[in-house]
């Protein structure tokens, strides 16, 4: 399921070309709207769910439609990426909500 | 972690002053254990002699990599602290004092315990650090003064008196400026010729001096120190050296294209507006005694270097016709204040004719609708022209229709003596003009001060128009790269660093920043001229601790480029962003902005953060108790804190401070590792936004905190725990109150689920 942007937080990255969604997305799905200048997925079908794009942006205006086999309406993936940690929120579709945080080998 | 490093801790308890909370002894003690630490030292007096002598022994004898001194604000004993025999970019500062000891007087417990947190931080702060060495880089000796007014005038003179070249670019075809056009001027009343004539003297005698007339910037390249400009000049056609001002050009001109100086002028001779000419015609050339003219001159692009730029593009007048109800331009008698000089410089037998003259204050100025401003001026000129008209003819009425009148410091005398010759102020502005008999213009006023409505009629209606920038002044900032403020004059910051612009080495002098007279565009000249001359000394020296990007990790997103406030970036020859050492200002905005937190200072890595909150206990204190990180900017936050030290105010000791050049320098990656560590509350504080040094720096902390602040919502996290603070320098109380309420609320919502 792909990714959605909201174009409230999305700012197009500010520099007007290439976003940083357009390029971390592998399969280049991400670009932006000539008209409104924010981001959107041209490609829905195609996306596979890696949510790169939902940890880069740096407004946090992706979000991740989660697969239904991972989880039915409701559940949520949310990043949260520091200098060398990432924190992941799971909520099932229950509303259970958990945390991780992991190191990453971001720092230099 | 480079346990290798030889580190040296030196904690000094300021004459028993940090002891008062802080156990220093049992400092020394923890400490000793760390990684690293080579030498750990107490002194009662660590900036005496005697101490500066212990630490610059250790540092040759043992070979300390590294120092830390746990001590009293890093804004004290800078010299002192900078001499230890050690590059001192590798000399870590704890304010032991101002922001610990001082400020928990009531509970040593939990100081000590702070104390002992601040300084394993600095330790890991230090060990991070790295040595950075002065660079010379070379620039040119040579200025450049765009705008040949009063205020251009004086910058070049000033730079050319102490043996610097300048050019002196001048759009029109002589220099002067407004002053020109001026038939006397206030405070002293004297001819304009007479100090312009001594202006222009100067300019000729000294051979540095290159003035370039009828002349525009067409571009401008290369950093500050080397700029390089291409200077367009249109041909004045007439030869100056030759000329002597017969006047013959302008009778046999059937086209008006000769421009004829009209006052004091320099070059002293007309030119030629081709542009007006029919084709073929050359009467003029024929015309001239001294075979001056040369009609086939053409317009010459130079190339001008120059290591610092003065902006003195000087203002024009505002166009009141669009205040219909005044009704320029369509009744005869009504004039503006400049076209009024004209008249008594050349008309004064018309005026002494006259037996009511009235002048109209404000026109355009301190009105939202047009110029929002006041325009400093009209009140003298008005009054210096009431004064001259009255020293003229004792009998004409001369009355003074103002909001305000405002003449600061020893212009009152003027007004007085205004009021004394009899000139009638009346506070009220006429509503609407009308014709009436024999030219003569009617009005009604209502009078706020007497509290009647007046009707009258005048010969002369004079309107005081106030002062808009050049134009041209946005395009030509645009070339420049430098910003305008809300006025349209160019922007800088008045208050502490009025003649700087927002480029490096480009400085703004007279009316082209703010509406000002004659004297104070001189004053202003000559300070643009000392700050231009810093940077003319032939070398520049900078400590490379501007910002860097990490090529391993940037994407080219550009933000940086984007929220640099100083535009000092570029796309580097491999195609990353890449600041200019010259045009960075150092306040990390960009390092602040990076999604990829490529960015660092040379004084404060991304690095040196995300490792010194590593270390931090999250429960230094208490299980219960909230741990807060703050990062207080270095101009104002930072300050205050330390004021709430000097002046004793007690807050809790949960708060780490941390200092960043600007809040804007804070990165939304270390917010968040310091949220996912488990760290309860994060607190940035700098500026207002109307008194932030880097423009953009406290706006743009705001909304980077607002979408931290969504996503901890969206991750079912309390958003209260990231928060801006606006603190001044001089709110120490504020910035203490805004500590202890942060603690309370944070006790309130309890531990950070994501502390350990
Ligand atoms: C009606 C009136 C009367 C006044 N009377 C007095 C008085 O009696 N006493 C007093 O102290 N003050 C007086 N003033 C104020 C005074 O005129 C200004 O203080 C003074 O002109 C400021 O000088 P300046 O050099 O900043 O600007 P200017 O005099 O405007 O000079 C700017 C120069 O820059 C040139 N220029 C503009 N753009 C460019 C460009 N892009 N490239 C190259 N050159 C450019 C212009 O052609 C001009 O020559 C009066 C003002 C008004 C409105
Ligand atoms: S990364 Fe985020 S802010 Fe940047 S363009 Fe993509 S959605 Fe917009
Ligand atoms: S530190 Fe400030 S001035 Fe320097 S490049 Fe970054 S944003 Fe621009």
């Amino acid at each position: 399921m792909p990714p959605y942007v909201v174009k409230d937080k999305c700012d197009g990255c500010k520099g007007k070309e290439e976003p940083l969604c357009e390029q971390i997305c592998i399969g280049d799905l991400m670009t932006l709207d000539p008209g409104t200048g924010k981001a959107y997925c041209r490609s829905l079908r195609d996306c596979w769910d890696c949510m790169s794009c939902t940890k880069i942006c740096p407004k946090g205006a992706i979000e991740q439609r989660i697969p239904y086999q991972l989880g039915y309406h409701g559940a949520k993936l949310i990043p949260m990426i520091g200098t060398d940690s990432i924190t992941w929120t799971c909520v099932d579709i229950n509303g259970k909500v958990e945390r991780f945080t992991y190191r990453t080998r971001n720092k230099r | 972690m480079d346990d290798s490093l030889k580190i040296g801790i030196y904690l000094c308890t300021c004459g028993g002053e940090v002891e008062q909370a802080v156990d220093a002894g049992l400092l020394a003690k923890e400490a000793s254990g760390w990684p690293g630490v080579t030498v750990i030292h107490k002194d009662a007096s660590l900036c005496s002699t005697d101490g500066i002598r212990k630490i610059r022994g250790d540092v040759e004898k043992l070979g300390l990599d590294r120092v830390v001194i746990a001590a009293c604000s890093p804004f004290f004993k800078v010299e002192e602290f900078s001499g230890l025999g050690i590059n001192k970019y590798l000399v870590g500062r704890v304010n032991l004092r101002e922001q610990c000891s001082r400020v928990h007087r009531n509970n040593p417990e939990h100081a000590t315990k702070k104390a002992k947190t601040m300084l394993r931080g600095s330790l890991e702060m230090a060990r991070h650090s790295q040595p950075l060495q002065p660079l010379q880089l070379p620039a040119l000796k040579s200025a450049l003064v765009l705008g040949g007014g009063v205020a251009g005038i004086n910058a070049s003179i000033d730079i050319a008196e102490t043996g610097h070249e300048v050019f002196l670019i001048e759009k029109s075809p002589f220099l002067g400026g407004r002053v020109a056009g001026l038939h006397r001027y206030f405070p002293r009343m004297c001819p304009p010729s007479c100090g312009l004539e001594l202006m222009f003297s100067k300019l000729k005698d000294n051979p540095a001096i290159h003035i370039l007339t009828s002349s525009e910037i067409d571009s401008i390249s290369g950093p500050p120190g080397n700029f390089e400009i291409m200077v367009r000049t249109c041909p004045r056609h007439i030869d100056a050296e030759r000329c002597v001002l017969c006047g013959k050009c302008l009778e046999v001109c059937p086209q008006n294209a000769v421009i004829y100086p009209e006052g004091p002028s320099f070059p002293n001779a007309p030119a030629i507006n081709r542009k007006l000419c029919i084709e073929g015609c050359d009467k003029c050339a024929g015309a001239c005694p001294v075979h001056a003219i040369a009609l086939d001159e053409e317009e010459k692009v130079s190339n001008s270097k120059a290591g610092a730029l003065i902006l003195a593009t000087g203002w024009e007048p505002f166009d009141p016709t669009p205040l219909a109800e005044l009704g320029y331009g369509r009744l005869e008698n009504v004039v503006t204040g400049l076209e009024f000089e004209k008249i008594a410089g050349k008309h004064g037998a018309f005026l002494r004719g006259l037996k009511r003259i009235a002048f109209i204050q404000c026109v355009g100025s301190r009105d939202e609708r047009h110029l929002s401003y006041c325009s400093g001026v009209c009140c003298m000129v008005s009054i210096k022209q009431a004064i001259l008209l009255k020293e003229m003819e004792q009998d004409t009425e001369v009355y003074i229709f103002y909001n305000d009148i405002r003449t600061p410091g020893e212009y009152e005398d003027l007004y007085r003596k205004a009021r004394q010759a009899g000139v009638i102020f009346v506070k009220g502005i006429p509503s609407e003009l009308k014709p009436g008999d024999a030219n003569k213009i009617n009005f009604s006023v209502f009078d706020t001060v007497a509290g009647e409505r007046l009707e009258l009629s005048a010969d002369l209606v004079v309107l005081a128009t106030g002062m808009r920038p050049s134009s041209g002044i946005a395009e030509l900032g645009g070339k420049i790269g430098i910003a305008l403020n809300k006025n349209s004059f160019v922007e800088s910051h008045l208050q502490c660093y009025p003649q700087d612009t927002r480029r490096a080495a480009v400085f703004s002098a007279g009316c082209c920043k703010a509406p000002m007279d004659v004297s104070r565009s001189i004053e202003s000249a000559g300070a643009a001229a000392v700050k231009a001359l810093q940077f003319l000394t032939g070398g520049i020296e900078v400590v490379p601790d501007h910002s860097a990007v990490n090529t391993l990790k940037c994407d080219v997103c550009k933000r940086c480029i984007e929220e640099c406030p100083f535009k000092a970036y570029a796309l580097d020859e491999k195609g990353f962003p890449k600041a200019d050492i010259l045009k960075c200002r150092r306040c990390g905005i960009c390092m602040g902005g990076c999604p990829l937190a490529a960015v660092s200072l040379g004084e404060l890595s991304i690095v040196q953060l995300s490792e010194m909150i590593d270390v931090f206990d999250r429960s230094y204190l208490d299980e219960d108790e909230p741990v807060i990180l703050g990062f207080l900017c270095r101009n104002d936050a930072y300050r205050a804190a330390d004021d709430a030290g000097l002046r004793g105010i007690q807050y809790p000791p949960n708060f780490l401070g941390i200092m960043v050049p600007c809040a804007g320098a804070v990165n939304g990656a270390i917010v968040a590792k310091a949220i996912s560590t488990g760290i309860d509350g994060i607190l940035i504080a700098g500026c207002p936004d109307s008194q932030c040094h880097y423009i953009q720096g406290s706006a743009l902390a705001k909304t980077r905190l607002d979408d931290i602040s969504n996503k901890l919502r969206e991750m079912y996290l309390e958003p209260e725990r990231v928060r801006f603070v606006a603190v001044s320098r001089d709110e120490p109380e504020k910035f203490a109150r805004a500590v202890t309420e942060y603690v309370s609320e944070l006790k309130l919502l309890g531990r950070n689920p994501l502390r350990l």
